[in-house]
């Protein structure tokens, strides 16, 4: 057997991919040829070089996840085939309420693979059929979060798999904030977001005609919005709007917690009390 | 939690796992900062958009990696900047004093001892200077840790030009690394 085959069956056995036959056949050569006996060593060598690149970790830039999450959210309208085009219909039909004019201007594909993939996001959209804004985006317009840019990102199922976290002790995910606020509501599901850069636990309600997302986070990483719309001391609740959508916010104790929907502020309030009382109930 | 909704949170959950190691993996193939950002971009929202079809149970990671030398090799490679430039003349004393300290020991080679002290910069450009066929199984293999069979299957080659590419993509290096070795003044 040639020289250079054997080195070849030496940097497959130098991985542990050499067939027990081979290993025989490489061994004794490599016992009466100086030539190849040394490139074992070489090979070993240099592929433990190359191995110490790994070492070399560069930290997850802050802004990465948070933009993967994002285009998770606005998929793509070529995967919009992949929808069933019934879903939206029978399983979401606050959808249907979407004025005629808006669902032209938008790509109702789109919208469709935005709910068939079950994001927790909802359009509240405009009359006048212009763009749809992302409740993460809102928040992080109104609140203003701090950018964490300097840290980097946790875990976004720390809360629920990591027990000893201290965010895990700040927030509230029990069968309580589950119930829906409403009874004509139905709980959609809990994620966890980035919004620049802050972990954040959301839970998504929904009601034929409108959709709610309680987002938590750490009361120290939250800028609240300015007008006071009553409550109580210690559990104040502060509204902003935009066109679109309405933020009621409060903090209780370490964590800072906020509903953003396309309801009205009053009824939004409403159903921020009706949280905030589940969010401190034992089973929260 | 609606069905579609779980599946999110499962893909988030497995992903974040991985995102960094991604990141990094995309740093090393495109030898650019923004480059690599795009590319992890590009490759978890294209894992998200097929994650229906990851069969679970089986390796997640490596149905990761398989998308993003995919995506590097269609979009990415073509507009591969050159390796940066490194400085030769910073080896240390320290570097040098260790290599001497070796082989008057007999303890190993000093080449051995050399290639060991190079600084990571300088096996990075040894690696960068190989051509992308080798570089891509050498990366796969010694960095990322993946069996030749899974490396196979990412790059849509036999396992046995696996196995050759790495054996030409080591010599190759071997020949860079003695270079840096010899610019150093330790062999």
């Amino acid at each position: 057997m040639k020289c250079e085959t054997v080195q070849e069956l030496m940097s497959a056995l130098a991985d542990d991919e050499l067939p027990a036959a081979e290993r025989t056949v490489v061994q004794e050569h490599a016992g009466t040829c100086a030539l190849c006996a040394e490139a074992q060593v070489w090979l070993r060598e240099t592929k433990a070089t190359i191995r110490t690149l790994a070492r070399q970790e560069q930290a997850l830039p802050a802004g990465l996840w948070p933009a993967v999450l994002r285009r998770l959210d606005t998929p793509p309208a070529s995967q919009s085939t992949t929808a069933p085009a019934d879903y939206t219909a029978t399983a979401r039909p606050w959808l249907v309420r979407v004025p005629m004019r808006a669902a032209m201007s938008f790509s109702i594909a789109a919208v469709v693979v935005g709910i068939a993939l079950g994001i927790a996001w909802f359009t509240p959209m405009a009359d006048d059929g212009t763009d749809a804004v992302l409740p993460m985006e809102a928040l992080a317009l109104e609140f203003e979060l701090q950018a964490a840019a300097a840290a980097p990102p946790r875990s976004p199922w720390g809360p629920f798999s990591d027990t000893a976290g201290p965010f895990m002790q700040s927030v509230k995910y029990g069968p309580a904030l589950m119930r829906p606020p409403d009874p004509q509501m139905t709980f959609v599901g809990q994620s966890t977001r980035y919004v620049n850069g802050v972990m954040t636990v959301a839970f998504t309600y929904s009601s034929d005609a409108h959709s709610i997302t309680l987002y938590q986070l750490p009361a120290a990483r939250a800028r609240l919005p300015a007008e006071g719309v009553g409550g109580s001391p210690g559990c104040e609740f502060r509204l902003a709007r935009t066109q679109r959508c309405c933020v009621v916010a409060w903090t209780d104790g370490d964590t800072a917690f906020a509903v953003i929907s396309d309801l009205p502020p009053g009824a939004l309030l409403g159903i921020a009390q009706t949280l905030a009382e589940a969010a401190r109930a034992p089973g929260a | 939690m609606s069905a579609e909704a779980l599946q999110r949170q499962q893909f988030e959950e497995l992903a974040y796992q991985h995102a960094r190691d991604i990141y990094n993996s995309a740093l090393r193939m495109t030898r650019d900062r923004d480059d690599a950002e795009d590319l992890a971009q590009d490759t978890l929202a294209k894992a998200y958009g097929s994650f229906h079809q990851f069969r679970p149970g089986t390796n997640f990671r490596a149905w990761l990696f398989r998308i993003l030398t995919n995506t590097y090799i269609n979009v990415y490679r073509r507009r591969r900047r050159g390796p940066d430039f490194v400085a030769l003349d910073e080896i240390t004393a320290n570097q040098a004093a260790k290599a001497q300290d070796g082989a008057e020991r007999g303890q190993c080679r000093p080449e051995e001892v050399a290639f060991a002290d190079l600084p990571g910069e300088e096996v990075q450009a040894a690696l960068d200077d190989l051509p992308d066929a080798f570089r891509l199984v050498v990366m796969l293999s010694d960095i990322e840790q993946f069996a030749y069979k899974e490396i196979a299957e990412m790059l849509k080659i036999p396992i046995g030009t696996v196995r050759s590419r790495l054996f030409r993509g080591r010599r190759r290096l071997r020949s860079a690394l003695r270079e840096y070795a010899k610019a150093h003044g330790i062999i």
